[in-house]
């Protein structure tokens, strides 16, 4: 079904939902929920709702209410668990400055947290997954590997260093690099999560008339990442998604093997990946360092050709 | 002569805890042949990367029952 009104639905891949409500007003919509990714209920609260709120920060949006999700086996998990987790969102959500309205809980053999956000963007400032001019930088705002000491952790192998840095992240909120980013005359973003780095890459330049470089060397990621990689305590979303992309991707052989697999392991709460002028992009990095996005990196350029191509160096 | 075969049957257990076995089996022998077996392709390639991060030379071989037989030697 299409309306005049619809700016961004079912039909591409976008982040979020946008439905022009006047020409100042759109609405912008999305909602995510997921199973446990780390053992303590208060961080899963906060890392579910930084996540949810993402889509809507990647698109230039501000997030003004949420509905919380809740799966919970009430028969068999003690209800304090849940009462942190929702603790733990509720903090996040008085972070953002977002307001909780209601939500709905079911009972589920697995436990499962997330939100549904409501938001709002100018509808001519809505920043889409694609658009990506040639020339453009490509900004990072978060490390890589979480996915990866997220699996490491599931067999007590990562080190609580990088397991404190991975929380950090995944809870960190997106809500100042998309602020930001909406200073600058950005061409295309999009927030880095299941797919990983290449795999939301090519959604950026798939049937687009343009390609990328990615400089492997300047991805920012967690530094235990790559040797737990070498030990093979990779998750079997990285295969998944090497397997789908690796059609639009030239990988150089002098690529490691453990960052080739950073560079598709699946985020939860990733980053954002910004598209935007070589003439804006030193300038937003350096505000971006300064407000305490400290991650945050240029990881390669847009370029005209290979149209619909990843060439990683 | 036959060398000693250590075998770590890794059947069942999903990622990442065959590369977490393999790892156990190739840093706690010295050489001979350690052979994983696994059930799926991401076993499989995370096992051989363990291998290759521990200084084994390893190749995976199908069976016939399914999954993999991947063999280590040093």
């Amino acid at each position: 079904m299409s309306d005049p009104n619809l700016i961004a639905g079912l039909e591409r891949s976008e982040d979020a939902g946008v439905y022009k409500l006047t020409e100042e007003l759109a609405v912008v919509q999305t909602l995510d929920f997921f199973t446990p990714i780390v053992d303590d209920p208060y961080q899963f609260g906060q890392i579910a709702v930084s996540n949810s709120l993402s889509d809507v920060y990647a698109m230039g949006g501000r997030p003004l209410t949420a509905m919380n999700i809740v799966c919970f086996p009430v028969n068999t998990m003690d209800i304090s668990v849940l009462r942190e987790i929702l603790r733990g969102g509720l903090d996040k959500m008085h972070e953002a400055g977002v307001i909780l309205v209601g939500g709905h809980s079911v009972e589920d053999k697995e436990l499962k947290y997330g939100l549904s956000v409501t938001g709002t963007i100018h509808p001519s400032r809505v920043i889409f997954n694609t658009g990506c001019q040639p020339g453009d930088r490509l900004i990072l705002t978060k490390p890589l590997g979480v996915g990866i000491i997220n699996t490491a952790l599931k067999v007590q192998e990562a080190g609580q260093e990088s397991i404190d840095q991975a929380v950090g992240c995944m809870a960190a909120l997106n809500q100042k690099a998309s602020e930001l980013m909406q200073t600058e005359p950005v061409s295309a973003c999009t927030d880095i999560t299941g797919f990983g780095l290449l795999g939301h890459a090519c959604e950026m330049i798939e049937n687009q008339d343009v390609g990328m470089v990615i400089d492997s060397a300047a991805v920012p990621y967690i530094a235990e990442a790559a040797e737990l990689a070498d030990w093979g305590l990779i998750p079997g979303g990285m295969y998944r998604n090497r397997d789908f992309r690796s059609h639009m991707i030239d990988m150089d052989e002098a690529v490691s093997a453990s960052l080739q697999a950073i560079l598709f392991d699946p985020q939860t709460s990733g980053g954002l990946l910004i598209s935007l002028p070589a003439a804006s992009a030193e300038g937003l990095l350096a505000v971006m360092h300064r407000e305490g996005i400290v991650d945050a990196a240029i990881v390669g350029e847009v370029r005209s050709e290979p149209k619909g191509r990843i060439i990683v160096r | 002569m036959t060398d000693n075969v250590l075998t770590v049957d890794c059947s069942g257990l999903s990622c990442p805890e065959p590369a977490l076995a393999a790892k156990k089996a190739l840093t706690s022998t010295k050489s001979g042949i350690v052979e994983v077996l696994v059930d799926s392709t991401t076993s499989r390639d995370n096992v051989l990367r363990a291998g290759k991060r521990a200084c084994w030379a390893g190749e995976a071989l199908e069976r016939d029952e399914g999954g993999f037989r991947v063999v280590f030697r040093k």
